[in-house]
């Protein structure tokens, strides 16, 4: 596949690196002279030298014949320009970094559409949702996250005293954002029906959104308290903005560290209802002083992985009961497991990597790709719908799928819902299918 | 130093040459040799050799990591020139009875570093599976040891590109093709096409297919050796000689502008600076010595004098160094002239050796900047080449390139007339000039009807050092001699 790529830090020339190594044929473009002298040596792939959102340069680099276009730049508009550009000159995919939710907030105009962008991918968000991932469902039997976020799978068990014991799923009037998929008795499992009755001890099998999620869990077991979660965020960086969107739901005690005075003053206008300390969090005085020992998680995400690590080994010394941290630079990726194993740091997430992950899967010629495992022996498949797909076109209750075969989510364009009944498949679209145990060939013949 | 590599792929440049000593046998038993021959004998003893040899290297190399860095990078290209060059003399050593080790070592050394320098007095009579294998070193040695395998094994990575840098005078930056694999690939089939091209208007213009393919092979290296005795001159066929000098100013061209050309993603008239300067120098040094040769007989331009003209001047500048006519025997501008084209060489990224002519450019053009910059010193002065610009640290290369060739040049020939006392200035310093650019003839005791079979033995080993030198533009063969690259911390 032809690739171009846009911008040269640690995301874009990671992303060269992974691609390359791949078997792409990469051509990446950088503006300053000393990096790609430097990239030549390092990188298996054509290294120009230039502007990526002048058209000259990306027609004198083969622009109209590449299969994907990324912008991977640090600035938003040079990555949408690039875009931009690139899809009007005829590259076939374009997806575009982006780290300003200005973009992604398409309640005025759709920025995707309006530039002619396939795709605006946020490492930093994507890394927010590994983080949150754990800070949201501590606790919960079984976590997955799909559609960046936006969907999550559990399981729960339906403990004594639910009021829903006995009743049938259509008396529950569950959100229409929430689906119960399979309800597990003793050994059997089935796909739940609206005439299904819960029993306790039941495992249930939820998707939806994570916070009606997070709602939900009281109702099938009421001893569960909701707790107050206090979580400290070293560093009012883009990945810990993005956290505290996902951390909006008031159970979390949010309170953050910033170097910078006016960093500091900016999040606490944007975000009320956190507490913005200014200070650094090498020192352990400040550390001592905004009671890190009684944090339920610290968080360390800084720009700078060398502080990042120290004060989150500081913070476990101190007694934070979950330490997680963000990794920027590659240098470091070995290191990783070896933070993890002796130093107590539960996660660490990297913007880079978090990228490149998500390209391969996105930019990966098969259609079907295995996103998790379920206990039972099922997985969860995403599954690109072609032009030629048999369910091109029909609503959700008109496609049949093998029985034991559910649709989690259906991803258009750039949301993420969970399909109702009347919702048509379009193609382009990608769904989300969990799979019983050993009928995947059958789903793909059904879908693809 | 991971040295693990450098054995891991010294096996394989190694087992690349039993394919090549394999063609040869080949060959000579089409050409009617038998196996229990003596050349066939010794092209299967090298294989012996070789193979041993290869698997040896394997062994050392077996826990390689495929991490290539500068340094591996440079040794290996180095080694590997040097290795191929000690193999490829084991045939004539074997296949000739009383020959000299240090003349199959500068024949060798002559046939990969694409020279076409001749140690052998009678090489016309040798069988015909050791003159294919004098022709297919040069051809081999044209592209380069080592290229062939950056083609091949991707899992070298980015350290590839390190490699095609180093062995080749192109830079991969002007590849179309992202993966470095890929752009060697798309070279390699342009070589073997116009090799193609070339073989088969040789054997329509009157050529046997032997011969045909011999040329081919010295002419698209710009190597210049030739079975015949005479060079292209035993041919007396103006036909055979104007398609000798198109496919040597097609080898002496960078190839990825042909290709470009080829492709339509380029236009001939605008681009390339270096290829326009080659093209003009040549036409006006032919324009000059068609001049002299007017001079010298009194009668008007007719074709044999252009021809003349044109293919000597071709065949020096591109480092081929085929002869058509005794140019030894010509008046000192004449000779001048030829000097100083063989110092200027091709275009780089072409099979031609010298300095290329992208260095000249270079250094002329900051040598015009450096005058301004006297009496003028705030002016800036753009610096550009083949519409890139040129950065300083690039300019400071090139210049201390050229002052490393000077110094080489003038202390070799210290060296060698310290050897040889009996040489004429102008044999000492031809002689160093024509290994040194990979040239091959030279003047007065080298000269196009000579042979550099009478040196001594030191001298010639020394020469083929230099050729080695010459071909892979010094560094890789100047860090060997570096005690740091192979101290452990230093």
């Amino acid at each position: 596949m032809k690739i171009i790529i846009v911008g040269a830090g640690e995301v874009g020339s990671n992303l060269c690196t992974v691609l390359a190594a791949s078997g792409h044929d990469v051509t990446l473009i950088e503006k300053s002279e000393v990096q790609c002298e430097r990239l030549e040596e390092e990188q298996n792939a054509r290294i120009v030298t230039g502007n990526g959102s002048s058209a000259k340069q990306l027609v004198d680099v083969g622009v109209a014949k590449c299969d994907a276009f990324l912008a991977m730049t640090s600035d938003d508009r040079t990555n949408i320009i690039s875009c931009s550009l690139a899809k009007g000159l005829g590259a076939k995919n374009t997806i575009a970094r982006i780290h300003d939710e200005t973009y992604s907030d398409n309640s005025f105009i759709n920025y995707q559409l309006h530039f002619g962008i396939d795709l605006l991918v946020n490492p930093e968000a994507i890394c927010a949702v590994e983080l949150a991932k754990e800070i949201r469902s501590a606790g919960r039997v079984e976590v997955e996250h799909f559609a960046r976020g936006q969907i999550e799978v559990q399981r729960q068990r339906v403990a004594h005293g639910s009021r829903m014991i006995g009743k049938q799923l259509r008396e529950l009037k569950l959100d229409a954002q929430v689906r119960i998929g399979y309800v597990q008795r003793g050994e059997t499992t089935e796909i739940a029906h609206a005439e299904t009755i819960l029993a306790e001890g039941d495992i249930v099998t939820l998707f939806g959104h994570p916070e009606i999620l997070f709602a939900l869990r009281e109702k099938f077991d009421p001893s569960q308290k909701i707790e107050l979660s206090r979580v400290v965020l070293f560093g009012g960086s883009e990945v810990a903005i993005n956290l505290i969107h996902l951390l909006k739901n008031p159970r979390f005690k949010i309170r953050i560290i910033e170097k910078d005075r006016l960093q500091c003053r900016k999040l606490a206008e944007r975000f009320p209802q956190i507490t913005v300390i200014h200070g650094d969090a090498t020192s352990i005085r400040l550390m001592e002083e905004e009671q890190i020992d009684s944090a339920d998680y610290f968080v360390a995400c800084t720009k700078d992985d060398e502080e990042n690590i120290l004060t989150c080994i500081q913070a476990s010394k101190l007694g934070a009961k979950h330490v997680q941290l963000v990794i920027n630079k590659g240098d470091y990726d070995d290191l990783l497991g070896m933070l993890q194993t002796r130093l107590d740091i539960e996660v660490a997430v990297s913007p880079r990597a978090a990228t490149a992950d998500f390209m391969l899967r996105n930019l990966s010629s098969d259609s079907v790709a295995q996103l998790a495992n379920m206990p039972d022996g099922g997985k969860v498949m995403e599954i690109r719908i072609s032009h030629s797909s048999p369910v091109v076109g029909k609503a959700i209750k008109d496609i049949r799928l093998p029985k034991g075969c559910l649709f989690v989510a259906l991803l258009h364009k750039f949301k993420a819902k969970v399909p109702g009944a009347e919702d048509i498949i379009l193609a382009g679209d990608r769904v989300v299918v969990i799979v019983a145990r050993d009928l995947e060939k059958d789903l793909i013949k059904a879908l693809v | 130093m991971n040295t693990a590599i450098i054995y891991k792929l010294l096996s394989m440049v190694l087992l690349a040459l039993c394919v090549a000593f394999a063609s040869c046998i080949g060959v000579g038993l089409a050409m009617g040799e038998a196996w229990n021959d003596r050349s066939l004998m010794a092209f299967e003893t090298t294989i012996i050799i070789s193979l041993l040899l290869a698997a040896l290297f394997y062994v050392l190399g077996r826990k390689g990591e495929a991490k290539l860095y500068r340094r591996e990078a440079l040794c290996l290209i180095g080694i590997s020139w040097i290795v191929a060059t000690l193999v490829g003399a084991i045939p004539y050593v074997i296949a000739l009875p009383g020959c000299d080790y240090t003349d199959a070592l500068f024949e060798s050394a002559s046939g990969l570093t694409t020279t076409g320098a001749t140690a052998f007095w009678n090489f016309y009579e040798f069988p015909p599976s050791l003159l294919f294998w004098r022709s297919l070193s040069q051809w081999v040695g044209g592209l380069g040891v080592v290229v062939f395998f950056v083609a091949i094994l991707s899992s070298l990575g980015a350290g590839a590109k390190i490699l095609f840098t180093n062995e080749s005078s192109g830079k991969s930056a002007d590849f179309e093709q992202g993966r470095v694999q890929q752009g060697a690939f798309a070279l390699m089939i342009y070589y073997l096409s116009i090799s193609a091209a070339c073989a088969l208007a040789y054997r329509i213009a009157g050529m046997d297919w032997f011969q045909a393919i011999n040329h081919c092979m010295t002419t698209i290296s710009t190597g210049g050796f030739s079975p015949e005795a005479g060079s292209i001159a035993d041919f007396e066929s103006p036909l055979i000689e104007w398609i000798c000098i198109f496919f040597m100013v097609l080898s002496a061209t960078t190839f990825l502008f042909v290709i470009r050309l080829f492709k339509q993603r380029q236009n001939i008239l605008r681009g390339n600076d270096e290829v326009h300067w080659f093209l003009y120098i040549l036409i006006f040094s032919t324009a000059l010595l068609t001049l002299y040769m007017v001079e010298l007989t009194g009668d008007l331009p007719d074709h044999d004098s252009i021809r003349m003209a044109a293919f000597q001047a071709t065949s020096i500048m591109t480092t081929t160094g085929y002869a058509s006519t005794n140019f030894d025997t010509w008046l000192p501008p004449a000779k001048m002239l030829l000097i100083i084209l063989m110092f200027i060489g091709g275009c780089s990224g072409s099979t031609a050796g010298g300095v290329k002519v992208i260095r000249i450019a270079v250094a002329l053009r900051a040598a015009i900047r450096s005058i301004t910059h006297s009496f003028r010193p705030n002016v800036t002065i753009p610096m550009r080449m083949g519409g890139r610009p040129l950065g300083e640290a690039a300019i400071h290369n090139v210049i201390l390139f050229l002052m490393l060739m000077a110094v080489l040049q003038i202390v070799s020939m210290l060296f060698i007339s310290a050897l040889e006392p009996e040489l004429s200035f102008l044999s000492v310093f031809s002689c160093v000039q024509a290994t040194l650019f990979n040239i091959g003839p030279g003047f007065e005791a080298i000269g196009p009807t000579e042979n550099f079979h009478f040196l001594r033995p030191t001298t010639k080993t020394f020469l083929s050092l230099l050729m080695i030198l010459g071909r892979l533009e010094l560094y890789a063969v100047l860090v060997l001699f570096v005690p740091a690259v192979w101290r452990r911390y230093a």
